[in-house]
């Protein structure tokens, strides 16, 4: 699903983004200079270990972590000309939802508990619209219809606990959609999904951007899903990017050796397994104080001296880039890896 | 529903019953009418005999227990053994009355003021305003109604002469004022807020902060509400559900637990009443009042689980 990202325009720029969290054992950095482009109706994938700053990321973009323990300490967010990072908390509430959505992870305990799922999706709009309650309602029938929820006027009265998993998950899109926002941000949308699930929600997911024309940041731990619908992909660690590639590009040429891990690390294709990263050996760096040179370097196989002292300048290479010291020696991580799948 | 509440009932009827014969041979026990009967020499014998035979004194207490049980279940509540002879109904009446008057208000305004400065502490944790709180409800918490009852007199009754001590009435009042009422009610009302605020909002506080943590509430940021809607409409509706059955279980509890607090006000209630008839023997009211105690606390647990499932969809009666 290679996709020419070059001539699309970008709908939302991120660059050299720093969050922190206070906690209780020092400043975590947990994003520490991310940068990368949101093309229109592309949907980009962000895949990184657990911890590795992926949801801070997202959160980051929409200011939507806890302002007592957090912090945007540097780099500005995009969207259009409005640079987001610097937006009053009023000026968020416009952006959030009807410009940029977010789909969680578990929508169980994601939406609220005690308002009909109907009345939620409502709530939205008649925010940001002028609509009269009874419009906003139709509205939100109309879009659990859209989502594939059966019997979506009588359901739109239920509470999310009525819901299967899957239809859980529907409403959950069916909210992020209501306004048509340019970018949808799905933060492991699937994960809670029994696995037959999971492919027909992504299907409904990828529907949705189709007739909204909106864009996709897709969070995910699934190469699996990864394959399937992005068609550009960032490699996070340790709070960086330390490759981006087009879907296809990962798979056939990884150039970062995490990245070759990561698809070592991957099952075949007609495997299902969970958690597929957990399987490099080693853990990443502390956040709160990371180590000065390449982050990956102390797992990683074809580390040198200078690895672990300089911090490997991002190489761009076509359409792709990587922070590497060896990003050009292409066979290396094939070999050192020894990477069956690959066979 | 109903039937969830029907077989709640048929479960407690049982119950009732148990506690109504441990309260019945309870009461025999400690006052013993034949005695002091038996023991007044100025009541003739032949008055003494009749007035036992009238009472049924002389059967067996198991028959006794079933008269009383009897009468008890058809409203006959029967006779004061010393307010000469009264009805025990509208005697228990009225200090229900006055007891469940005192029990809605003083928990409706502690609600009220515990569900807000609960939230606030928990919007705004470890701030000052959450430190001055949590350190208040501690000293609310702890101080006990008779100290707090005294000082109250003191300073509101004795001190500034702006309300007025005990009782309902002023003396001589005649019938029913609303304003004399309502003077006559603050400072007991307020004796029992303190205690009651500083429970509600401790408990808000913690129902709140783990409400705030859940996802739902960074959905709700997400749509683009407003922070405030974010707290009422998300936070305060689902935090208050533990809260406000809390209330409901207290309402019941506190029909029979004020006896402190109308001791000190001299408040005309359940509490009071209650001394009373222990003190005075008079079994026929001490029987009513602990009969309505408890009923009054299986009624408010069943309206507490009742309201439980109207404001959380999630409870559903098997
Ligand atoms: N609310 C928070 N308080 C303290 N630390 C946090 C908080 N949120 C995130 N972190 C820290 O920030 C770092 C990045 O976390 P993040 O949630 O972005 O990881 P992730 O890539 O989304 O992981 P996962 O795949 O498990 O969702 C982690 O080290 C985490 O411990
Ligand atoms: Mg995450």
């Amino acid at each position: 699903m290679s996709l020419d990202t070059a001539n699309r325009k970008v709908v939302l720029s991120v660059k050299d983004l720093h969050t922190d969290i206070k906690t209780e054992n020092g400043v975590v950095h947990a994003v520490d200079g991310v940068s990368f482009d949101l093309h229109n109706n592309e949907v980009l994938a962000i895949v990184g270990e657990s911890g590795c700053g992926k949801s801070v990321t997202a959160l980051s973009m929409l200011k939507l972590l806890p302002k007592r323990v957090s912090k945007i300490t540097q780099g500005s967010v995009m969207l259009g000309d409005l640079d987001l990072t610097k937006v009053s908390d009023r000026g968020m509430r416009k952006i959030r939802g009807k410009r940029i959505a977010m789909i969680f992870q578990d929508a169980l305990t994601g939406l609220n508990p005690v308002h009909r799922v109907g009345d939620q999706i409502a709530e939205m709009i008649l925010i940001h619209e002028d609509v009269t309650k009874r419009q906003a309602h139709q509205q939100a029938i109309r879009l659990l219809d859209q989502v594939g929820i059966p019997n979506a006027s009588e359901r739109a009265d239920r509470y999310v606990h009525e819901f299967s998993g899957g239809m859980r998950q529907r409403a959950m899109i069916a909210l992020a959609m209501a306004l048509e926002p340019e970018v949808l941000i799905a933060d492991e949308p699937t994960t809670a999904l029994d696995v037959t699930v999971q492919a027909q929600v992504l299907e409904v997911l990828l529907e949705v951007k189709e007739r909204i024309g909106s864009s996709i940041i897709l969070i995910t731990h699934d190469l699996g899903v990864v394959a399937g619908m992005a068609d550009r992909v960032l490699v996070m660690y340790a709070g960086r990017i330390i490759e981006e590639q087009s879907a296809n590009g990962l798979y056939h040429n990884p150039m970062h050796p995490y990245a070759w891990g990561l698809l070592n690390a991957m099952p075949r294709v007609d495997e299902v397994l969970s958690d597929h990263l957990a399987s490099i050996p080693g853990a990443p760096p502390s956040l709160i104080e990371p180590p000065k040179g390449c982050r990956f370097a102390s797992r990683c196989p074809m580390a040198e001296p200078v690895c672990e002292e300089v911090y490997p300048e991002v190489i761009r290479v076509a359409r792709s880039s990587v922070a590497c010291h060896f990003a050009d020696r292409p066979d290396w991580g094939r070999a050192l890896w020894n990477a069956e799948v690959m066979s | 529903m109903l039937r969830y509440i029907l077989r709640r009932i048929a479960v407690t009827i049982p119950i009732l019953l148990g506690i109504s014969l441990l309260i019945f041979v309870s009461a025999r026990q400690i006052s013993s009418p034949e005695g002091q009967l038996t023991l007044n020499p100025r009541i003739p014998p032949e008055a003494k005999a009749a007035y036992i035979e009238a009472l049924g004194l002389d059967r067996p207490w198991y028959e006794q227990y079933l008269t009383w049980l009897g009468n008890f279940v058809t409203g006959d509540f029967g006779v004061s053994l010393v307010k000469n002879g009264q009805e025990v109904w509208p005697i228990v009446q009225s200090a229900l009355a006055n007891t469940l008057l005192l029990a809605v208000v003083s928990i409706a305004i502690s609600l009220l003021l515990g569900v807000i400065l609960g939230t606030v502490a928990a919007v705004r944790r470890n701030s000052i305003f959450d430190i001055v709180a949590t350190f208040g409800a501690f000293v609310a918490f702890s101080v006990p109604v008779f100290l707090s009852g005294l000082l109250l007199q003191l300073i509101f009754s004795v001190q500034l002469g702006w309300l007025p001590t005990a009782g309902i009435y002023s003396p001589g009042q005649q019938g029913f004022d609303l304003v004399d009422r309502v003077e006559h009610l603050v400072l007991p009302g307020t004796a029992l807020a303190l205690q009651l605020i500083a429970v509600y909002s401790r408990f808000m506080r913690a129902s709140m902060l783990e409400v705030l943590e859940a996802d739902y509430i960074r959905t709700a940021r997400s749509k683009g509400l407003s922070e405030l809607r974010v707290i009422s409409q998300h936070g305060v509706r689902t935090a208050l559900i533990p809260v406000v059955t809390r209330a409901a279980i207290d309402i019941g509890l506190i029909v029979g637990g004020l006896i402190v607090t109308e001791r000190v006000f001299q408040y005309p209630g359940m509490g009071l009443l209650f001394l009373d008839s222990l003190f005075a023997g008079d079994y026929p009211i001490l029987l009513a009042v602990t009969m309505i105690v408890v009923l009054s606390v299986f009624i408010m647990n069943l309206v507490a689980d009742l309201l439980y499932a109207v404001l959380d969809p999630r409870i559903r009666f098997a």
